[in-house]
């Protein structure tokens, strides 16, 4: 009995899957051309190419993931290195849990007020990098904890016994070895940032002109499918096509993840 | 003059007695062995030696105190690392560090001391060649991760003495070790003892005998393992007072037969609770 619903089930999944894929690669290719990636959006977005939407989704997200990553590894390292069973430690574990948890729209509401308005970045690239990397962070410092504490803790024990510091043994040898799984929470962060746009909306705009400075506002990718969707009449089209090239960069973010954790997500 | 002393040393694991008023003091140069069963604590008085087994694990209690050259090891004036630079010590189950074997032997060397990398590298495969690990492999680039367990434990037996420590503590180290490379280690250890102090926990009582110049034997009691014997190892070998002791000797040294071994496996499973004294008296009663 199980084992039938099992069966139907993956085969409805695969179904849909293929379906989705199919359905996004033949209307996505009707907007696509010779020289897509390399125009700007002409009639509002509705025809031309996404060049200037790349250019700020590469802008936004590499900054934004290198601003949290900045944070978010001392953090991790702190709390691998020192967390005790103490009261300060539990609220850190209660207020990661919160910051991992919270809507994005949550997020896009927070530093649209804070960073937007009350900062006065205006809708700027700069807003939505902050924004942006306030929610990654928590993401971050989460994985990169998890990534830390999977690390033998033999290996600490035995460069003590060496006579090594422990910020010695940290940098030498126990961040190496946590490498690839730091560098796939990194990736993982980013193909958040690139998939997100609720944090960026209100934050770094919807513009789809080529940026000259961070004060500009700039649409990514999730952002310019969500805008066309919504707002630009007859967007449609044009919105499938952005949305199955954010699709194509998501998929090969997913294989860089598998990719740096060896093996791959699925124990055989 | 290298003096290590051990004041009345008691530790529990979470109320759990393990060692027990251990009290004794060794002079170096010299090799001291420890032996006792499986489980009785050797390994954790090394450990309490180099003081792994304090701050970082909340679950330890201390009383007593280990002193080296009169200091105690436990002082917070010394780091952890500062200790471990004159107190090596190398674990029952060593771990290779990332890299190579070379690097292995090198990283402790770069980080721990001011010498030239020329200087650093001359030592390590100084220390490399001694336990002869250089001439087995095809290059010493080789990963550490990749060696056999034998290889292991001799590249971590020259990555401790390649440090110099005045006092080093070794953990079973002919462990996985073929009869040339224990006697290879042998002499590895003599090398090492003729300027230091090397503390030798071992179940081999032949090796011991040869090589130590005093021998202690931890058994379990009801608070936690004791020191039952100690002294000079003629002394310890030839006249045992307490009869496991004698026992645990004559079984070592191949003095007993097969059907004995078995007996006194079976005894080991039990835990320390049980009285071994009683028992270990009727089997040396038997012909
Ligand atoms: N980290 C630890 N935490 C709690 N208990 C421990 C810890 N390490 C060892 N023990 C306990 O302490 C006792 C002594 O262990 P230890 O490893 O020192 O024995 P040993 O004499 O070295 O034995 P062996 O000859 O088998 O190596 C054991 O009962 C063990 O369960
Ligand atoms: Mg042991």
């Amino acid at each position: 009995m199980i084992k039938t619903i099992g069966q139907i089930s993956v085969w409805l999944l695969i179904g849909l899957v293929v379906w989705m894929g199919v359905d996004m690669a033949v209307r996505g290719a009707s907007g696509f051309h010779f020289g897509y990636l390399f125009e700007a959006p002409a009639d509002m977005g509705r025809s031309g190419g996404i060049a200037t939407i790349l250019v700020s989704t590469a802008l936004i997200v590499t900054l934004a993931v290198v601003l949290a990553v900045l944070f978010s590894l001392p953090a991790a390292i702190i709390y691998t290195e020192f967390q005790r069973d103490t009261r300060f430690w539990r609220l850190m574990h209660i207020i990661l849990d919160i910051g991992v948890g919270a809507p994005r729209i949550v997020w896009g509401l927070f530093g649209g007020v804070l960073f937007v308005g009350y900062f006065n970045l205006g809708f700027s690239i700069l807003s939505g990098i902050i924004t942006l990397a306030c929610l990654l962070a928590p993401i971050l410092v989460t994985g990169f904890i998890v990534g830390l504490q999977a690390t033998d803790p033999a290996l600490r024990k035995q460069c003590v016994a060496l006579g090594l510091t422990r910020w010695s043994t940290l940098w030498n040898q126990v961040l190496p070895a946590a490498r690839p799984s730091l560098i796939a929470t990194a990736v993982l962060a980013t193909g958040r940032g690139c998939g997100d746009a609720a944090a960026l909306l209100f934050t770094a705009g919807v513009a789809t002109t080529l940026p000259t400075s961070l004060y500009d506002s700039g649409a990514t990718l999730a952002v310019f499918v969500f805008h066309l969707l919504t707002v630009i009449p007859g967007g449609q089209t044009a919105a499938y096509t952005a949305a199955a090239v954010l699709f194509v960069i998501m998929l090969a973010i997913q294989w860089m993840i598998t990719a740096a954790n060896g093996k791959g997500r699925f124990a055989h | 003059m290298i003096q290590l002393e051990y004041q009345n040393l008691s530790l529990k694991s979470d109320n759990v007695a393990i060692l027990d008023q251990i009290n004794f003091e060794i002079d170096g140069p010299g090799v001291f062995a420890l032996l006792g069963p499986s489980g009785t604590g050797k390994s954790t008085l090394l450990r309490a030696t180099q003081r792994m087994i304090e701050s970082d694990d909340t679950h330890w209690q201390r009383s007593g105190d280990i002193l080296l050259n009169g200091k105690s090891v436990f002082a917070s004036s010394l780091g952890r690392h500062q200790l471990a630079r004159q107190i090596g010590y190398i674990p029952q189950r060593p771990r290779m560090l990332h890299g190579s074997v070379l690097a292995n032997v090198e990283f402790a060397l770069k980080h721990t001391t001011r010498l030239s990398a020329e200087e650093i590298r001359t030592k390590a495969l100084a220390a490399l060649a001694e336990v002869d690990v250089t001439s087995e492999l095809p290059t010493l680039d080789k990963a550490a991760s990749e060696l056999s367990g034998g290889q292991a434990q001799r590249v971590a037996i020259a990555r401790a003495i390649a440090l110099n420590p005045s006092v080093l503590l070794m953990d079973e180290p002919s462990t996985g070790l073929d009869p040339f490379k224990v006697q290879l280690l042998e002499q590895v250890i003599r090398n090492t003892a003729r300027l230091r102090l090397v503390v030798l926990v071992t179940h081999d009582v032949v090796l011991a005998r040869r090589l130590a110049k005093w021998v202690g034997f931890i058994l379990p009691g009801e608070n936690g393992s004791r020191l039952v014997e100690f002294g000079a190892t003629e002394q310890v070998f030839d006249r045992p007072q307490d009869p496991v002791v004698k026992e645990f000797i004559a079984l070592g040294s191949g003095l007993l037969g097969d059907t004995d071994n078995l007996d006194i496996a079976a005894r080991e499973m039990k835990t320390p609770e049980q009285d071994t004294r009683a028992d270990a008296d009727l089997i040396l009663a038997l012909p």
